[in-house]
């Protein structure tokens, strides 16, 4: 059997997949081709997230399913099976067998606080290139009025003996 | 604050349910500062905090400020914006710990593995190699049940508007272009 579009606008699709997880695994894609999650435009990535949202809805509704995942494999190392961005819609159900959660280990404080450091360092390291880039953008947008502070300086120095 | 008895409990309201639940809340009481956590991101309605018992080093837990049990309870402006948000907090794993790849995922209901009563996201950085799994293995789907899933959530034949339509979205199309549809689509799995 094919994948089947189920559902679909001029933005995104519904696809129910002929392989998948289990019965009544659903896939969301945006019609418009985008690898990874940080590919996606805000607006397309609300709408997928909304529709998900109430299709996880539907499910439990109509196959009385007593759970619902929501899974965006992000990138090869997380099991991305499609080569373009999709949102994955899992119905679940008591001892159903599905193998969906990880092993955890209690972290230690010390390697905690290390990576809330390297979090901050990022952010510091965004928000200083964006201070850059507006002021950039505020140096192109006004030569002029630098021109003329320029001028006046330069005539200020010159008058001095 | 005193725990209600079991025969004050049988007689509370939903409502009186759920704001005892509120406050007994672990991470409603994190968002209110009143238990320490290591916090990664925040905005006006969410907020990031590291995981104690992670699946891998970086793991975060997205939730909102606002006690909710589960997404569908999430009003659609504000599902909107926890999609941004998980966006965001994937692009700072990705920045800040040079992870490859992440893995978003929520859990409605216990036996979807929701282990706490507050609504949340786990963004998990992924490496090549690592035993976090989130990759459940495939498999041909009948026929039969596949036609059942397929009319049961489009209610005929027909493929029907997409679901967010019905909060007063744009148009959807009818599906007369079926065939067409289903190439254009089927492209995007290689």
């Amino acid at each position: 059997m094919d994948d089947q579009v189920i559902m679909k606008d001029e933005e995104i699709a519904v696809i129910l997949p002929a392989r998948g997880f289990v019965k009544g695994h659903l896939i969301i894609v945006p019609l418009k081709e985008y690898v990874i999650l940080e590919d996606v435009p805000d607006n397309t990535l609300m709408k997928m997230f909304q529709a998900a949202n109430k299709l996880s809805a539907a499910l439990f509704e109509t196959l009385g399913c007593t759970g619902t995942n929501m899974l965006v494999q992000n990138g090869a190392p997380a099991g991305q099976f499609n080569k373009l961005f999709s949102i994955n819609i899992i119905p679940r159900y008591e001892n159903d067998g599905l193998k969906l959660e990880w092993e955890t280990k209690q972290a230690d404080e010390e390697t905690l606080n290390k990576t809330v450091s390297l979090f901050q360092e990022h952010d510091k390291t965004l928000r200083e290139k964006e201070y850059v880039a507006e002021q950039k953008k505020k140096t192109e947008e006004k030569p002029d009025e630098e021109e003329v502070e320029e001028n006046y300086l330069s005539k200020s120095i010159e008058r001095i003996p | 604050m005193s725990q209600p008895t079991e025969e004050e409990l049988k007689n509370m309201s939903p409502e009186q349910i759920a704001e005892l639940q509120k406050q007994n809340c672990l991470f409603c009481k994190i968002v209110a500062g009143e238990v320490p956590s290591k916090k990664v991101y925040e905005d006006e309605h969410f907020l990031g905090v590291l995981d104690i018992y992670p699946a891998n080093e970086g793991h975060v837990l997205l939730m909102p400020k606002k006690h909710l049990q589960v997404m569908p309870q999430m009003p659609g402006e504000l599902v909107g914006a926890f999609a941004v948000a998980c966006k965001k907090v994937s692009e700072k794993l990705i920045g800040a710990l040079q992870a490859q790849g992440t893995s978003v995922f929520i859990a409605n209901g216990l036996h979807a593995g929701q282990k706490a009563p507050h609504f949340m996201a786990h963004v998990i950085p992924r490496n090549d190699g690592d035993s976090v799994g989130l990759a459940p293995g495939m498999k041909e789907l009948s026929e039969k049940d596949l036609a059942e899933v397929k009319s049961k959530l489009t209610g005929g034949a027909n493929a029907k508007e997409t679901p967010s339509k019905k909060e007063g979205g744009k148009n959807g199309e009818k599906s007369n272009e079926g065939k067409a549809d289903l190439d254009a689509v089927s492209k995007l799995f290689g």
